[in-house]
């Protein structure tokens, strides 16, 4: 069964091309990670597939067939980097993790769903009736996934979720990540320009420099045994790692 | 694991039931704004008095005119009260108020609270109905603007709509009025030039007074709006994949209309001291029109009366709109402090 997948995407901006032919697999119930420096295209990769970037060639399918745009099943959502501006001010958590939801179900139903998915994310959910500026930066980013998850989608694509938040809360939301998508089976593309993140919550990793994909593989070969010397140097960058330091 | 949420703006619940409705932040400033507003009442209300004071030479003198009797000028002072001293008037005036007996004009002898009570309601009527036009008018035309025109979208339909709504939003409304008189009564003849006898008279006075406001709203309006769809958790609902429809009017519109309201609330007491000049062009028979001609005959009772008339209603506007403000945008709260 195939989850997201990216067959020679191109996004172009003007003369400017921020992705560069790139054919990407997010297999189902797997979390790929995607690292790159910042203007490598990770970010628009993200946005190609929700509907956010224009698609200049290339196809984007989800399960065979291409992403919905429009009706109520929305199977693709994407939680973004900055919690602080990334909910609805004055739209209650409750209204903002409900709004996404398939339709077919009655209000006590959707209520119910909403505290199950805030519980799910470890939030009390009494807090479903209060407005986003009452959560610190990690419980709004909690809102998010829970958000993202109402939508009952198959693949979440998670943009930097965690380099707006301090160090601290960004591992409970790593765990939280990590938790979710062994419970729910869920296929994440996890976008990072932290390695260690991403070696955390990733079985696979893709490596995109100047719009392309460079190298493609399962976490640990990739990060041990870098094949591409934009890797190596990458790896090199991480503080606090000496070791394998090969640049020629 | 679980993460409690602490709330940092409202008390805790035990809080709340300890020192009851003020702990509310909202109640806090309600009270606060209505100790501003009557503090402010009480400086127009001296302020009006004041005025018949402030007048060079005598009012009755002036009113009755230089070939009044000297008796009869005396007897209507003694009559106005003008020959107590300055304490007592003052006194007189606030309990006058209090009672709802504005004085005697001096020209006509009928009761000032029935000259105002009489014309009080065809400027009201004429104000809302401006008002409302106005905001409908506006709200759909900044909200179409802002579409057309977000992020560098429609450069063109930019520049014809700012330009437009300036030029319209600084013609004087009076001017407009004029114009409109001109041009609708007595070129084209479709509609009436003066009065308030049909529903056809209201449709100059109206639009002339909220023409200007309803222009500089759309502008605030579109404004708003292209900066909000900017913002992320538009983004986030269009990732989201909901309807264009749903992200205009259940996310962007009422992030925009905050700013819209405050800016309505002035425009509301600016077409209230819009209606004296509106309601001389049209001869509409309210408050605005009468001042003018108690000015003219120099009856001042009736003149402070109408004036604190207006001053009230804009303060009682502003009252309003800031607590509307507060109830739906809480940041206001903090603002105040």
């Amino acid at each position: 069964m195939t989850g997201l997948s990216f067959a020679d995407v191109t996004v172009r901006y003007g003369r400017m091309t921020a992705v560069d032919g790139v054919s990407l697999e997010v297999p189902e119930g797997q979390v790929v990670g995607l690292v790159g420096e910042s203007g490598s295209g990770k970010s628009t990769l993200a946005k190609a597939a929700v509907g956010l970037a224009p698609l200049t060639a290339g196809r984007i399918s989800l399960g065979g067939a291409p992403v919905p745009t429009r009706g109520r099943h929305r199977p693709l959502q994407m939680v973004f980097q900055d919690p602080y501006s990334s909910l609805d001010p004055r739209m209650t958590i409750g209204e903002s993790v409900a709004e996404a939801m398939p339709p077919g179900r009655s209000r006590a139903q959707r209520r119910a769903e909403v505290e199950r998915l805030l519980d799910l994310v470890h939030i009390d959910p009494a807090a479903a009736s209060a407005l986003p500026s009452r959560l610190s930066g990690g419980q709004r980013q909690r809102v998010a996934l829970a958000r993202a998850l109402g939508a009952n989608p198959r693949v979440i694509i998670a943009d930097e979720i965690t380099s707006a938040l301090d160090v601290s809360i960004q591992g409970a939301v790593l765990n939280l990540v990590r938790e979710l998508q062994r419970e729910l089976g869920l296929s994440i593309l996890f976008i990072s320009h932290n390695l260690a993140v991403v070696r955390y919550v990733a079985s696979h990793v893709a490596v995109m420099r100047q719009g392309r994909v460079v190298e493609h593989g399962p976490t640990a070969r990739v990060l041990t045994e870098p094949s591409h010397d934009y890797t190596r140097e990458l790896l090199a960058a991480v503080p606090g790692r000496t070791t394998r330091r090969s640049r020629p | 694991m679980t993460v409690t949420v602490s709330p940092t703006a409202a008390p805790p619940p035990a809080d709340q039931a300890r020192v009851g409705l003020l702990a509310r932040p909202w109640v806090r400033f309600g009270a606060r704004r209505l100790g501003r507003l009557v503090v402010s009442l009480w400086v127009l209300v001296t302020a009006s008095f004041a005025m018949i004071h402030l007048i060079p030479g005598d009012p009755v003198r002036g009113a009755l005119g230089p070939t009044a009797p000297a008796e009869l000028v005396e007897a209507r002072r003694q009559a106005l009260g003008l020959n107590d001293p300055i304490i007592t008037q003052y006194l007189d005036y606030l309990r006058g108020l209090v009672t709802g007996d504005l004085g005697t004009s001096i020209s006509s002898r009928l009761p000032v609270a029935e000259i105002v009570a009489q014309r009080l309601p065809a400027t009201l009527v004429l104000a809302v109905l401006a008002f409302l036009a106005a905001v409908v008018v506006a709200i759909p035309l900044g909200v179409a603007m802002g579409v057309l025109t977000r992020r560098g979208h429609g450069r063109r339909t930019e520049l014809a709509f700012t330009t437009t709504s300036i030029v319209v939003a600084t013609i004087p409304d009076f001017l407009i009025g004029v114009m409109l008189v001109y041009v609708f009564g007595v070129r084209l003849g479709w509609l009436p030039v003066a009065g308030n006898e049909t529903a056809a008279a209201y449709l100059l006075p109206v639009v002339s007074l909220a023409i200007g406001p309803a222009a500089i709203l759309a502008r605030i309006v579109r404004v708003e709006l292209v900066t909000v769809l900017e913002a992320d958790f538009v983004r986030t609902a269009r990732a989201k994949r909901l309807p264009a429809r749903t992200i205009y009017l259940r996310h962007a519109l009422p992030n925009a209309v905050t700013a819209a309201l405050t800016l309505g609330g002035l425009l509301l007491s600016a077409m209230v001291a819009g209606t004296v000049l509106v309601e001389n062009v049209f001869a509409w028979p309210g408050l605005g029109s009468t001042v003018v001609q108690s000015i003219l005959t120099k009856d001042y009772p009736v003149v402070q009366a109408i004036v604190l008339v207006y001053g009230v209603g804009v303060l009682v506007v502003n009252t309003l709109v800031d607590l509307a403000l507060a109830r739906l945008d809480p940041r206001s709260l903090i603002r105040e402090g």
